[in-house]
């Protein structure tokens, strides 16, 4: 496998500095911008009822939830907000596939990261109730961390530990929620649940959608953050039905997609006056609606480095498209059984941007523009739609809402990510110019009154749709080819069809191939703590910085970086 | 009339109670030769050996197509057997290696002839004379009795799909898989008793279902007394001296862990070949790797 393809180490070290859990509660505070956007998303985040907080990588979907919870812990009048990651989740997947009863255990560890969460709320709101947590909650923090840290290291439970498993129950968890909405005189609780889309493990997102639908009550409203393109949430749980579905993902063509990109930056990027403001511009519509992605461009480009404006942009915005592609990649290492789909769907998103390309080209001159594509005949093809939803989450093609032309006529429409219609420049056709100034101009004007149009028929030539499909690996045991996908045995042995852990896989990945390691830092884990092969076996020493000291010249600060950015890359992979 | 019917009236001498026709007996079976003397399992650990007579089973009903009716039910018949002989030669083999296992069984009563015809190893078999294996109840007291094991109750959910699996056997062992009407109230009499007397019809993919089940059965309640065993190892040594809560004197373990690879190897690798599987798709990770998540979990 090669890791390297994965994030490179620039993209790695600045995603990290931009990424909301790693900014501190006060910036969070006082670095937020809102206009009536961010405001609505805010608003739904705070309201009664289930609502799904969709949008890809980057787009803030953190950011907003610790907004929330920040403004609702300081305002007596808002309700009890519980702010919940569950990043973490991939570090229970190997329990899938060594304990029968693992989605009970991550069903415990669900409902006791929410207390423990909430725990922290309470001590966090400025309030003169004295309140123990342990007399709250009913549960002793320790207890509650004991079991948390456990689980993520699959290490067995105590007698002690299994009887707190069998306490914590929904019910449970309500009635707690409820005592603590009653002591501290809120109306009622919102539990901010970030990080859910689990991407990895379908079995527990089934079961955490479940708990979601349960735990909801009048005065509970669950709030959880996905990833677009995910559809099914369990047999249990239907998206529109059970919840509001919530878009955090700014669409370029919105009328104020500018100033809120710019409101944005504005309060997190202090040097932005040193920055062109034709570039500012243009950076913001390469973002495509991702304030990360934005503001990790204005700081590429004010670190310079180029000899004139257009070649720095030119180079940033490359970057950025192809490590848009990279990400994508990426998946089919996450989940291999992708990798035809997304092989296929890399081709088919580069045909859109060659077609919306050429067909910008011909409008030259009649200040329109067109960035959105529809195509049609998808329905029947189940796959086909499966490819787009992938291209969708990897944040590759923006979704427009669906649109019906009678009968039979119904679209799906896409817009592809801007950076890569720059890339093709599609809009600096023929005598138009290519400056970034021009080309927002072109951004800004109006759409051409159709979108561009293609069917499945005509992006996927004859027998080429018969060659779609999800790859589910040969028996491992005697390497023989499934008959289908829902196949449990092997046809030819008898073997079960068991894969190993994906979490186990990422951990057996060799230490020197983490992409935010410099080379001097690989160098000597490799010479001096030869021991330290791969990252799992950073990842399990219990003070992994301590160990890492012993190299010489590795001090405490190189140490902690280490083990950040290991953490980062497997955060990054499993994520 | 009456002597007209006289008339017709034929005199056989045939037996009034042949009412099938059948070949008389063909020879007489000689059990000593039904069974495979050549065969030895020595080398392959319970849970492999559960998983080859699985794959067997699998290869059966995988490329049937139809599924018979009879097929079915057969296969699962097999499987649920499969299961039984797994806790078996789990057990005798746990007697044979654990020291403490070993104490609890010395008192237990074997039959003579066990006594004086099996080989030392699989004489523990005998002590399992008169237990039926194929409940989950049964499993679970039968550990605690031979082996001191309790199955922790977070097994729970494997060991009730296993109970309902059990009764729906009984259909197949008894009554030709028709549903009867204690195993209907077993399974929920509400749900089942339009189904009383109408035979077990499995499709592939339930079949496929079930046997995903009972695999998840072995291959969880495996995990879970290798843990138990090993965590014995280490809680109820002769150093650590620790009664249970009762007060009474329960045997322990004379030995204990040096928690050192190279002195530690040959007792870790007893109960490690007990357990591992190197026939599943996914092997156990390798012994040296067991030893370190066990000393680093226990130690």
């Amino acid at each position: 496998m090669d890791s390297h393809s994965l994030l490179s180490t620039d993209d790695l070290r600045s995603t990290l500095e931009q990424r909301a859990d790693y900014l501190p509660i006060d910036e969070i505070s006082s670095g937020t911008a809102l206009n009536d956007f961010f405001e609505n998303v805010h608003r739904a985040l705070t309201e009664r009822g289930t609502k799904l907080v969709v949008g890809p990588r980057g787009c803030g979907k953190t950011h907003m939830m610790r907004y929330t919870w920040v403004t609702c812990r300081d305002d007596s009048q808002a309700p009890l907000c519980i702010y919940v990651s569950f990043n973490r989740y991939y570090r229970l997947e190997p329990l899938l596939k060594a304990r029968p009863n693992a989605i009970d255990l991550f069903h415990s560890w669900v409902l006791a990261r929410i207390l423990l969460e909430l725990i922290a709320t309470v001590e966090a709101v400025k309030t003169n109730v004295a309140a123990s947590p342990e007399e709250l909650v009913g549960f002793s923090p320790s207890a509650l961390i004991g079991l948390v840290t456990k689980l993520e290291r699959s290490l067995p439970l105590s007698a002690a530990e299994e009887d707190l498993t069998r306490e914590l129950s929904i019910e449970r968890a309500r009635a707690i929620i409820v005592r603590a909405i009653e002591r501290f005189q809120r109306k009622r609780a919102v539990l901010l649940l970030d990080d859910a889309a689990l991407t990895l493990t379908p079995e527990y997102l089934y079961e955490f959608f479940d708990i979601v639908r349960s735990i909801k009550t009048p005065t509970i409203s669950p709030k959880a953050s996905v990833y677009p393109g995910t559809t099914e949430y369990g047999p249990r749980f239907h998206a529109n039905q059970e919840g509001e579905i919530v878009p955090l993902w700014l669409a370029v063509e919105d009328a104020n997609y500018s100033s809120a990109m710019q409101a944005i930056a504005e309060k997190r990027f202090p040097s932005l006056h040193t920055v062109p403001a034709e570039v500012n511009d243009y950076l913001k519509y390469a973002a495509f609606g991702i304030p990360r992605a934005y503001l990790t461009m204005l700081s590429e480009f004010s670190r310079g480095g180029f000899t004139t404006t257009q070649q720095g942009l030119n180079r940033i915005i490359q970057n950025h498209a192809s490590a848009r592609i990279d990400e994508f990649r990426s998946l089919a290492v996450k989940a291999p059984r992708f990798a035809t789909l997304i092989a296929r769907g890399e081709e088919v998103y580069r045909l859109l941007v060659r077609d919306l390309k050429e067909f910008n080209d011909t409008l030259m001159g009649r200040n329109e523009k067109q960035l959105t594509i529809g195509i049609s005949g998808t329905d029947e093809h189940s796959m086909v739609i499966r490819l787009f939803n992938l291209l969708v989450e990897a944040g590759l093609l923006y979704p427009h809402p669906q649109v019906s032309h009678g009968h039979d006529r119904s679209y799906l429409r896409f817009t592809p990510h801007l950076s890569s219609l720059f890339e093709a420049r599609a809009f600096s056709g023929g005598e138009r110019g290519s400056s970034p100034k021009q080309i927002v101009e072109i951004l800004q004007s109006k759409s051409s009154k159709h979108p561009l149009r293609r069917s499945v028929a005509s992006l996927f030539p004859t027998g080429q749709l018969e060659l779609l499909r999800l790859d589910m690996p040969p028996c491992k045991k005697c390497g023989y080819a499934r008959v289908t996908e829902s196949q449990r045995f092997c046809h030819n042995c008898g073997s079960e069809l068991l894969d190993e852990s994906t979490f186990t896989k990422c951990m057996a990945l060799p230490l020197t191939a983490v992409p935010g390691l410099t080379e001097w830092q690989r160098e000597r884990i490799a010479a001096e703590l030869p021991h330290l092969r791969t990252i799992g076996d950073l990842l399990a020493i219990q003070d992994p910085g301590t160990e890492l000291r012993k190299i010489h010249r590795v001090g405490q600060r190189r140490a902690t970086r280490i083990v950040e950015v290991t953490e980062g890359y497997v955060e990054e992979f499993l994520s | 009339m009456s002597r007209g019917r006289r008339s017709s009236a034929k005199i056989t001498l045939a037996d009034f109670t042949a009412i099938t026709a059948l070949a008389s007996l063909p020879s007489t079976i000689d059990t000593s030769q039904l069974f495979d003397p050549a065969f030895t399992d020595s080398g392959t650990s319970p849970v492999d050996q559960f998983l080859l007579n699985a794959n067997e089973l699998n290869l059966l009903y995988l490329n049937a197509n139809p599924l018979g009716r009879v097929l079915g039910a057969l296969v699962f018949l097999g499987y649920i057997s499969a299961v039984e002989s797994y806790v078996r030669t789990l057990i005798r083999r746990i007697v044979n290696i654990d020291e403490v296992a070993r104490r609890m069984v010395e008192a237990k009563p074997v039959s003579f002839g066990a006594a004086i015809s099996h080989p030392p190893e699989v004489l523990p078999e005998a002590l399992l004379e008169g237990f039926s294996l194929a409940d989950p109840d049964n499993v679970k007291t039968t550990l605690q009795k031979l082996t001191g094991i309790l199955v922790p109750a977070t097994f729970s959910k494997p060991q009730s799909e296993f109970k309902k699996l059990c009764q729906v056997r009984h259909c197949c062992t008894h009554r030709f898989g028709k549903l009867g009407t204690n195993n209907a109230i077993e399974l929920g009499l509400k749900q089942h008793k339009a189904l009383l007397e109408k035979p077990l019809a499995l499709s592939a993919g339930q079949l496929d279902s079930i046997a995903e089940n009972l695999r998840t059965f072995v291959k969880g309640l495996n995990n879970e007394i290798y843990g138990a065993l090993l965590r014995r190892t280490v809680i109820q040594t002769l150093s650590r001296k620790a009664p249970s809560a009762a007060g009474e004197e329960r045997p322990a373990y004379t030995e204990d862990w040096t928690w050192d690879l190279r002195r530690d190897r040959r007792r870790f690798s007893q109960y490690y070949s007990l357990f591992a599987t190197t026939v599943d798709a996914v092997p156990s990770p390798p012994a040296a790797e067991m030893y370190e998540r066990f000393r680093v979990a226990l130690r």
